[in-house]
């Protein structure tokens, strides 16, 4: 007589599954970052500093006025002037004071934005651009 | 003659159904996590092309403001701008570390020149130095 034998079921070992969701999960979890945004930086004055004890001559002052034109260091310049004209004082200015201070940067003197109550938040960004553009890193506001 | 030996059963819980619970606790954290979503107040931000990007969320303070000058500090709506610095000062001391805070400008590119220089004033009086003005990337629309 014959006997039929016993088939045992195939089956996948699947108890590592539980692992392998497990691990997913806190990969997702831990490389998951949410985006902050981006934009224009810049570092503000301390509060207790005074503007006024600077010297002079190593500050280039940009007006912005409430119509939105611009007075670059005392001359009416457009918005697309303000990466040239600043570039150009940085090497009038090297030209003067030396081309790299004591820490080997290169020497830049501070633009110092004042805007007009009146003036707008637009045209303020386009000035910080074009001095960004010009790679100035002292980069200051005043508030009128 | 040999004794055949029993096959041991061993006995085993089944874990076949384990990674669909991993599954459905994956799927229902996901379904369920609502970020912090307050969207802000509606600006219209202006464009620069020196842009650089944040660095963690944590480490940021937003401000918005508007055109018709409403001021908003991340999800508090503010009826008086004097208030910001006092915000600010409490949200730099409970960070993990304030030195690296940085406070970013949503602000409208229509907004006038006096509220900015307002809250600059109200940053500077809070000791909240690092500032980041929030723009569209140059040429992106």
């Amino acid at each position: 007589m014959i006997t039929k034998k016993r088939r045992g079921v195939d089956e996948i070992n699947s108890s590592s599954m539980a692992d392998i969701a497990f691990l997913l999960l806190i990969f997702f979890l831990v490389t998951t970052t949410i985006d902050p945004g981006e934009g224009l930086t810049m570092v503000l004055p301390p509060y207790e500093a005074d503007p006024l004890v600077k010297d002079q001559k190593d500050i280039v002052k940009i007006l912005v006025r409430p119509s939105g034109e611009v007075l670059f260091d005392g001359e009416f310049i457009s918005i697309e002037q303000v990466e040239l004209s600043a570039k150009n004082k940085v090497t009038e200015f090297q030209g003067i004071f030396g081309a790299v201070d004591e820490n080997n940067k290169p020497k830049q003197p501070i633009f110092v934005i004042e805007t007009a109550e009146k003036a707008k938040y637009q045209i303020f960004l386009e000035v910080l651009d074009g001095l960004k553009e010009a790679n100035c890193r002292k980069i200051s506001v005043v508030e009128s | 003659m040999k004794i055949k030996k029993k096959a041991k059963v061993v006995a085993a819980v089944s874990t076949a159904s384990l990674p669909d619970i991993i599954f459905m606790l994956l799927i229902f954290f996901m379904v369920t996590t609502v970020m912090k979503d307050f969207d802000g107040l509606k600006v219209e931000e202006p464009s620069a092309a020196n842009i650089q990007k944040l660095e963690n969320r944590k480490n940021v303070i937003y401000i918005w403001q508007t055109k018709d000058g409403s001021v908003c500090v991340d999800d508090q709506t503010l009826t008086n701008v004097d208030d910001i610095s006092e915000i600010l000062k409490f949200k730099l001391e409970n960070s993990i570390d304030p030195g690296k805070m940085v406070v970013q400008f949503k602000s409208d590119q229509n907004t006038t020149m006096e509220l900015i220089q307002q809250i600059h004033t109200e940053c500077r009086q809070a000791n909240a130095l690092k500032l980041s003005y929030a723009t569209k990337k140059l040429g992106s629309d």
